[in-house]
């Protein structure tokens, strides 16, 4: 069998969507002369992380990135403003503003790209989807809970714009001002946990490890961030955890957090669509 | 993007990063050969060009990774005592990071058989403009690298070509911005993405300051002086 093809073969195979094509390209593997490979490479397929391939297509991306600001812009809408100090408001008010303009170029692109928008779902932050059963009850009568929520959405918009950026890779205007509205999304995120630093929250500006703000199972919005492995070719990825010395009496546990902290991973499109439905339906 | 013209296959010797080491032996020679008055030799400035394709990409980013880490390197081996305990804290994980990425980078070009480029010692890295001796200094220092970071991965997303290495960029990128915000909200609360950043108004509303290569550079060269950076051969989409 001809390894590059396989091992092309392989890395198009997207574990979540295509289980069965990843699976079989590995059966296919255990029918070649496995010992004949040399290690290094059979070490980098070994490695090689099942969520490394990103399907879709760039009008996947801007659709999803869409959901996810809308999603940012009726939650900031909703916020009550009695519970919020003069300061804090200051700052919803800009980081909304800054949403609603990426909403205008979102949407223009999304019409130039031959796409069609759709109608916003109804919105419930308190994510019982209209019913009784919430995971935050409390989101707009208490401000750790509203912040918690807000920093959840950045956070949330942050890994979906990962996910976005590289698809519409092919259009220049397009990843200009994705990666420039993607660097607004993380200051967003990176002050919604500063604030919530402020009021005492065990909580750094960056994702560290798998948090689990969201407890739900289905959908987690840090799943994933606690990855050490990060891909640097096609046929190689590296253990981001060993590149720190041992030096200065930091701890492994610290090592293995900056490791984590460093990355930003991007969702699936699954996993971001399974935590907007957390709060839309 | 890069069409094919702007491959990123190895080539071997012929993409070797460019250093034009323009320093004593080439200096001295032009005085004797081409100047005729001793008394004023002529001003030559060793210059490190980036090359080609993801190759030069990487190295402009490297270089980047560079400066900025030697930075808090310097600061948390001294740090002035006002800084307080979380200031600390954070100046220490993106330094942490910013290493990490720094030593990623290179890994990365050694996997892609791309040069990393040598040409400049982190130890003659030159940042007697800040004043790194008071915490607004170190703030101010720490903001200005950050925020120049985020622009110039702002430019520089459509200059990859491979997929694989635009992935590990867009990684990296968004914990850039994350930086330059909690930076941001040390020295100044609540000026994360206020309009410096961040235009409110115009085309570029909501879109995070952009700075391309040429002007990066020109700003990372404050820190390299004598040696200045130039783009060389750096693809522009």
């Amino acid at each position: 069998m001809n390894l590059l093809s396989f091992l092309e073969q392989l890395a198009t195979a997207d574990a979540a969507a295509h289980p069965t094509a990843r699976r079989g390209a590995l059966g296919q593997l255990a029918h070649t002369a496995a010992a004949a490979l040399p290690a290094a490479v059979l070490g980098a397929l070994l490695a090689q992380p099942a969520t490394a391939q990103i399907l879709g297509t760039g009008l996947d991306g801007l659709q999803l990135t869409l959901r996810v600001e809308w999603l940012q812009d009726e939650f900031y809408a909703r916020v009550p403003a009695s519970l919020v100090p003069a300061a804090m408001q200051a700052d919803f008010t800009l980081i909304r503003a800054q949403q609603r303009q990426h909403i205008a170029l979102l949407e223009s692109y999304i019409r130039t790209s031959g796409g069609v928008l759709a109608a916003r779902p109804s919105y419930d932050f308190t994510g019982g989807r209209g019913g009784t059963s919430q995971i935050f009850p409390d989101v707009f009568t208490n401000l750790d809970t509203l912040l918690l929520v807000a920093q959840v959405l950045e956070d949330l918009s942050v890994r979906t714009y990962a996910y976005a950026l590289p698809l519409v890779a092919s259009n220049n205007d397009q990843i200009d001002s994705l990666s420039r509205m993607f660097a607004v999304e993380g200051r967003h995120a990176a002050h919604l946990r500063q604030l919530r630093r402020q009021r005492g929250a065990t909580v750094k500006h960056w994702i560290s490890g798998a948090e689990t703000a969201l407890p739900t199972t289905t959908a987690n919005v840090y799943a994933g961030e606690d990855r050490v492995l990060q891909q640097v070719a096609g046929l190689a990825s590296r253990d981001v955890s060993t590149l720190l010395p041992t030096i200065g009496g930091i701890t492994a546990a610290e090592i293995r957090a900056a490791a984590t902290e460093a990355f930003d991973e991007p969702l699936t499109y699954d996993a971001a669509t399974a935590i907007i439905q957390v709060f839309a339906y | 993007m890069p069409e094919a013209s702007s491959s990123t296959a190895p080539s071997g010797l012929s993409r070797r990063t460019f250093l034009t080491h323009t320093g004593v032996a080439a200096a001295s020679l032009l005085l004797l050969t081409a100047c005729p008055d001793p008394e004023t030799p002529p001003v030559v400035t060793p210059t490190i060009s980036l090359t080609g394709g993801d190759e030069g990409v990487l190295n402009y980013l490297f270089l980047l990774e560079r400066v900025a880490t030697e930075l808090y390197a310097k600061v948390l081996a001294t740090p002035p005592a006002e800084l307080t305990a979380a200031d600390l804290g954070v100046l220490r994980d993106i330094y942490r990071h910013n290493f990490i990425h720094r030593e990623l980078l290179q890994l990365t070009m050694s996997a892609n058989g791309f040069t990393a480029n040598a040409g400049i010692s982190a130890q003659s890295f030159d940042y007697a403009s800040f004043t790194l001796t008071t915490r607004l200094g170190v703030l101010n220092a720490a903001q200005s690298l950050a925020d120049l970071t985020v622009a110039a991965y702002c430019g520089a997303a459509r200059l990859l070509s491979s997929g694989v290495l635009l992935r590990l960029f867009v990684k990296m990128m968004a914990v850039k911005a994350r930086h330059a915000a909690a930076l941001r909200d040390l020295r100044t609360p609540g000026s994360f993405a206020a309009t410096d950043v961040v235009p409110q108004t115009g085309a570029e509303a909501g879109l995070n300051q952009v700075l391309t290569p040429a002007e990066v550079l020109a700003e990372l060269s404050k820190f390299t002086s004598p040696v200045q950076l130039s783009v060389g051969s750096l693809p522009t989409s």
